[in-house]
């Protein structure tokens, strides 16, 4: 593999500027072959993308899941056992863009789904109690609030404020510049 | 996907939307702790769903669901209530994000500068205060701006408060699920605790309490506050379980606060702008504080020990008894 394809991963590339260079074989014993070989090609694809900077982490903005592009959502198209693989080899081998890629993969997945659904997809067992569940459904009420509840509430602060401007006898001025500002 | 340590499953869901994180906190119990109790996972929720980072976001540090849960609440629901607060210079932009107000237009025009719309404002509250006949919203308004007053009634009183606010900020940072909002004062970075809701007790009154945890509820009861009337009941200490710890402290805290902010309103109702130290405040007052200050330290303590449940029961005892001789005495 070219060097250029190897500094994709941090782990490699540390380890590249350790030894120097070398002919020797690089362990790398928690990746399989298989998992490897499907790691290289991201690499090779990506080999003139610039390198992610530690900043980066910092930007919680750039977290979201929809900026997957075509060669990479078709690269991702695996089985869930291979694609929790390549996650567990991105994050070992340190390749930040392939970790992203995968878990995007993941949340992309999830979107939309009832807990049922996930369960069946990622073949995971429910050990919640019946009671259990429903104290986390009512946690989690919040969540289906109908937004329009925000038009009413604003109904009632205009007139609150109205009551008040008069109760005070202070003019409506505030209400006009709160109005103008809104 | 159980395969995936606890850190990449977390790191997962920081990619997720936050409605579909309350679905992924039903698929099981695994699930459910890591994200029930995951600060990372709700401050990028939260910073995502804002689009922009707000002065709030910046000022992460203690960050929980529960914040994440208030602000969306906040925003979806009472957006154009936070912007007539705003208004009534009664809210704070940085405590209400980017509703209306950027963060540094707070900098810059300085919390009281409205002061007479602020003393309007006050006295229309404490006139028309009746919990019972308020929109559920308004009266959460009521006790976020309560919060918001407590501040500048703690940024006034530096040689006092100042210590107890770093003790109220050690003991919150050793509970990992906190109810804690952050703002900035000056050099002073604090910790506020502000998510609230109203809720009727099993007596049919109205209180306010901690949002999202519904296993305890406590705290605020601002009709003391306002009217100068006695509280009716004493604090409501949860039964024995896992939010015992946040129960107490809740408890003590929102006496703090009131405690604090009546020195805050009754300075503001003598016109005077400024106490500089707490020897100037009156006797009384400050003796009220120093007793509050004196339980809660008596929380913390506990707290910071570990708060194994015989302390806690035994904390309870003796705050109950206290409660029992003071009301006793009052009456």
């Amino acid at each position: 593999v070219d060097k250029e394809v190897a500094d994709r991963s941090v782990l490699l590339k540390n380890m590249l500027e350790d030894v120097g260079e070398s002919d020797k074989p690089i362990p790398l014993p928690n990746v399989t072959g298989k998992v490897l070989k499907k790691v290289i090609t991201y690499c090779e694809h990506h080999r003139n993308d610039p390198l992610p900077q530690p900043d980066d982490d910092l930007d919680d903005t750039k977290r979201r899941s929809d900026d997957i592009d075509d060669w990479d959502a078709d690269f991702i198209k695996v089985d869930n056992d291979q694609l929790f693989e390549l996650i567990l080899a991105a994050n070992y081998m340190d390749i930040k863009p392939l970790l992203d890629l995968g878990c995007k993969t993941v949340a992309n997945m999830i979107k939309g789904k009832t807990p049922e659904q996930i369960r069946e997809m990622f073949n995971i067992e429910n050990d919640f109690t019946p009671e259990e569940e429903e104290q986390i459904r009512k946690e989690n009420e919040y969540v289906s609030l109908p937004l329009d509840d925000s038009m009413m509430l604003g109904g009632i602060a205009c007139l609150l404020y109205y009551s008040l401007c008069i109760a005070n006898q202070s003019g409506c001025q505030h209400y006009h510049r709160w109005a103008s500002e809104s | 996907m159980d395969t995936l340590p606890p850190e990449l499953l977390e790191y997962t869901f920081s990619f997720v939307h936050y409605l579909d994180l309350a679905t992924c906190e039903r698929v099981s119990k695994r699930w459910h702790s890591l994200i029930s109790r995951s600060t990372s996972i709700w401050t990028t929720a939260a910073i995502r769903q804002r689009r922009e980072p707000t002065a709030i976001s910046q000022s992460s540090g203690v960050t929980s669901k529960q914040r994440f849960l208030f602000w969306e609440r906040q925003y979806c629901r009472h957006g154009d209530l936070f912007r007539l607060f705003l208004n009534l210079g009664l809210a704070d932009s940085t405590l209400y994000g980017d509703v209306g107000m950027q963060s540094g237009d707070r900098q810059s025009s300085g919390r009281w500068k409205k002061s007479a719309e602020r003393g309007q404002a006050l006295k229309w509250i404490e006139n028309r205060w009746n919990v019972d006949r308020m929109p559920l919203s308004v009266r959460n308004i009521y006790a976020i701006c309560d919060i918001e007053m407590l501040f500048d009634v703690l940024c006034r009183h530096n040689g006092m408060t100042l210590t107890a606010l770093t003790r109220l900020l050690n003991c919150f940072e050793a509970i990992p699920d906190t109810n804690l909002e952050a703002l900035a004062f000056g050099s002073h970075r604090l910790e506020v605790v502000t998510v609230i809701e109203p809720v009727v007790t099993q007596q049919g009154n109205n209180r306010l309490r901690t949002l999202e945890t519904s296993s305890y509820y406590v705290v605020f009861t601002p009709t003391r506050l306002y009217s100068g009337q006695q509280i009716e009941d004493p604090p409501v200490f949860s039964q024995s379980g896992t939010h015992n710890t946040m129960t107490l402290l809740s408890s003590h805290f929102s006496d703090f606060v009131y405690s604090l902010l009546s020195l805050g309103l009754r300075e503001a109702e003598s016109g005077r702008r400024r106490m500089d130290n707490a020897e100037r405040l009156p006797p009384m007052l400050v003796a009220e504080v120093q007793m509050y200050t004196t339980r809660f330290n008596k929380a913390m303590e506990v707290v910071l020990r570990g708060g194994r449940d015989e302390q806690w029961e035994q904390l309870e005892e003796e705050l109950n008894e206290e409660w029992a001789q003071r009301r006793s005495g009052s009456s």
